[in-house]
């Protein structure tokens, strides 16, 4: 768990003489930093704000315009209220798990009509022809409430609920959280659970899982258990619940260091199938040629696990380090390695800069075709096309700037760059670019 | 949108190579090591109080990677519980 500044104020204060010179440094170039002016911020730090707005571009797909609001009000005695306010538009073209024909111009030879119910959708011709791809637009809004109180001198629990709305998406829950401190607060033992409850509400009803959303009629031979005269049903929302629990140990290493490991577990269950994924069946005697659109199936449970390791290291004054690693694995059959490494450097008393990589990858679900076969006899029991099930790998590199803003703001902008690839679709690389400003008010 | 023609594989790569050569140097130095075990008492903490040292020190921008990465891998937490869900297309 994290330390916060006020933890400081129940000890002594007895800096060493490396701090005390590191103090006096920042208070000759700074010429801001005294201990007076240190006590009136500490005691300017009942409220803090903060603000963001993100700007994310894929290459040719989705676009997304963030903004977000943290409230915090400190209610005293280490107690805490924060409020999150979230709001996404999202605009552009998705993948929908339709598979990319030899001649990419034609887009597919088959006249498909109505995958979902994105907002655009009737007579479907994809994003600029790219069947493959279906257009949409969305707005989000959440909202999460959490309220931190201590319970004893070393415990404390965290309460949070939340809220989210999309077009056709609601989303509420809550989490407890209970913090452990122990060993003069150099180890602490966090354990919490949390519970979800999404509603997936596409317009026109959900498809029956696996079922015929299209046929080509130019194709000379069908499959034979393909019936293209009947009107697959739909029915109504889809419903999940998902369950998590973290139990996880931070220690505080030395005086420059603090690494954290956790475990997580987690359960999904109830309608997991996405609504607009589909997946296309092929005749491998027409050169892979489109005879059929499938409606996707998921199964409807699924249990992850996650190894989470961190570490956050001062190497020198100007020098931090924050390395994360995360084995995850489910029982869908992926496996995913995450690294991540941030290296903020402060070139000045008040301003530094961040380089930021990361690198994750995954194998693919048990259940993940890039098509299916037309010459099946039959159709396999679950199937989905989905690109985020495949094998894949994703590269980021980003740099951030930041600066501190009189003695109670802060301000910071970055700009990071992803690369995402794939083993089985032949979707050309994700390619997106992420850009955040944040500022933070405290008063 | 988008023309590089540095390659981000291999650059994020080397960067993760360079970063775990660093890494080690700095855990298997004599004195000061990253993991040098030593005891922290109470008023030992003033750099580990520092924002830049928290394990979560700018949640903004990780609750916007978190959200990313969610919509884009099939992979996601770890770090904690918490937070609502989404459609993520």
């Amino acid at each position: 768990m994290q330390l916060k500044d006020k933890k400081l104020k129940s000890y002594p204060s007895k800096p060493s003489v490396r701090s005390a010179l590191i103090m006096a440094t920042c208070t000759v170039l700074s010429g801001s930093l005294s201990p007076a002016s240190a006590e009136e911020e500490d005691d300017s730090t009942l409220s803090r704000i903060d603000l963001s707005t993100l700007y994310y571009s894929e290459e040719d797909r989705v676009s997304v315009n963030t903004t977000h609001v943290v409230v915090e009000n400190d209610l005293g005695d280490e107690e805490f209220v924060r409020a999150n306010f979230i709001y996404d538009t999202i605009t552009g073209a998705s993948p929908n798990g339709r598979i990319i024909p030899a001649d990419q111009g034609s887009g597919g030879s088959i006249p498909f009509t109505s995958a979902s119910g994105f907002t655009l959708n009737v007579n479907d011709v994809g994003s600029a022809g790219q069947k493959w791809l279906t257009e949409f637009t969305d707005k989000r809004a959440a909202i999460d409430l959490s309220w931190e109180k201590p319970i004893t001198r070393t415990l404390r629990r965290i309460f949070e609920g939340n809220f989210s709305s999309e077009n056709d998406f609601t989303s509420y829950g809550g989490a407890a959280t209970m913090v452990w401190d122990l060993n003069q607060r150099n180890t602490t033992v966090t354990g919490g659970l949390s519970v979800l409850k999404e509603t997936v509400s596409p317009d026109s009803g959900t498809p029956l899982e696996l079922a015929i959303a299209n046929c080509n009629d130019t194709a000379p031979a069908l499959p034979v258990w393909a019936n293209c005269n009947i009107t697959s049903p739909r029915f109504g929302n889809g419903h999940k619940r998902v369950f998590d629990g973290v139990i996880g140990v931070t220690q505080v290493i030395n005086k420059r260091t603090i690494t954290q490991l956790n475990y997580s577990h987690g359960v999904s269950l109830g309608y997991l199938t996405d609504p607009y994924k589909l997946i296309s069946v092929v005749d491998n005697n027409l050169d892979g040629e489109e005879v059929l659109i499938l409606y996707e199936k998921r199964p409807d449970r699924r249990a992850r696990n996650s190894l989470y390791w961190k570490t956050v290291s001062q190497l020198s004054p100007k020098k931090v380090v924050d390395f994360s690693y995360r084995y995850f694995w489910d029982d869908w059959g992926i496996k995913s390695h995450t690294i991540d490494y941030k290296y903020r450097y402060d070139y000045a008393p008040k301003s530094y800069l961040q380089p930021h990589i990361r690198y994750n990858t995954q194998s693919s679900a048990d259940f993940f075709h890039n098509a299916i076969d037309a010459a099946v006899n039959e159709l396999p029991r679950y199937a989905s096309a989905d690109y985020r099930l495949d094998k894949l790998q994703t590269y980021s590199i980003g740099l951030k700037y930041g600066k501190e803003l009189g003695k109670s703001g802060a301000f910071a902008m970055r700009a990071e760059y992803i690369v995402q690839n794939y083993n089985a679709v032949s979707l050309p690389d994700m390619k997106a670019l992420v850009y955040q400003g944040t500022f933070s008010f405290k008063f | 949108m988008i023309k590089s023609k540095i390659n981000i594989k291999t650059l994020v790569h080397y960067s993760l190579l360079f970063s775990f050569l660093l890494l080690s140097g700095c855990s298997t130095l004599k004195t000061g090591g990253m993991f040098a075990k030593e005891t922290v008492e109470p008023w030992h903490k003033e750099l580990l109080a520092e924002e830049r040292m928290q394990l979560n020190p700018y949640p903004l921008e990780n609750s916007a990677d978190q959200k990313i990465y969610y919509s884009r891998e099939s992979a996601n937490g770890g770090q904690g519980i918490g937070g609502g869900g989404c459609g993520c297309n």
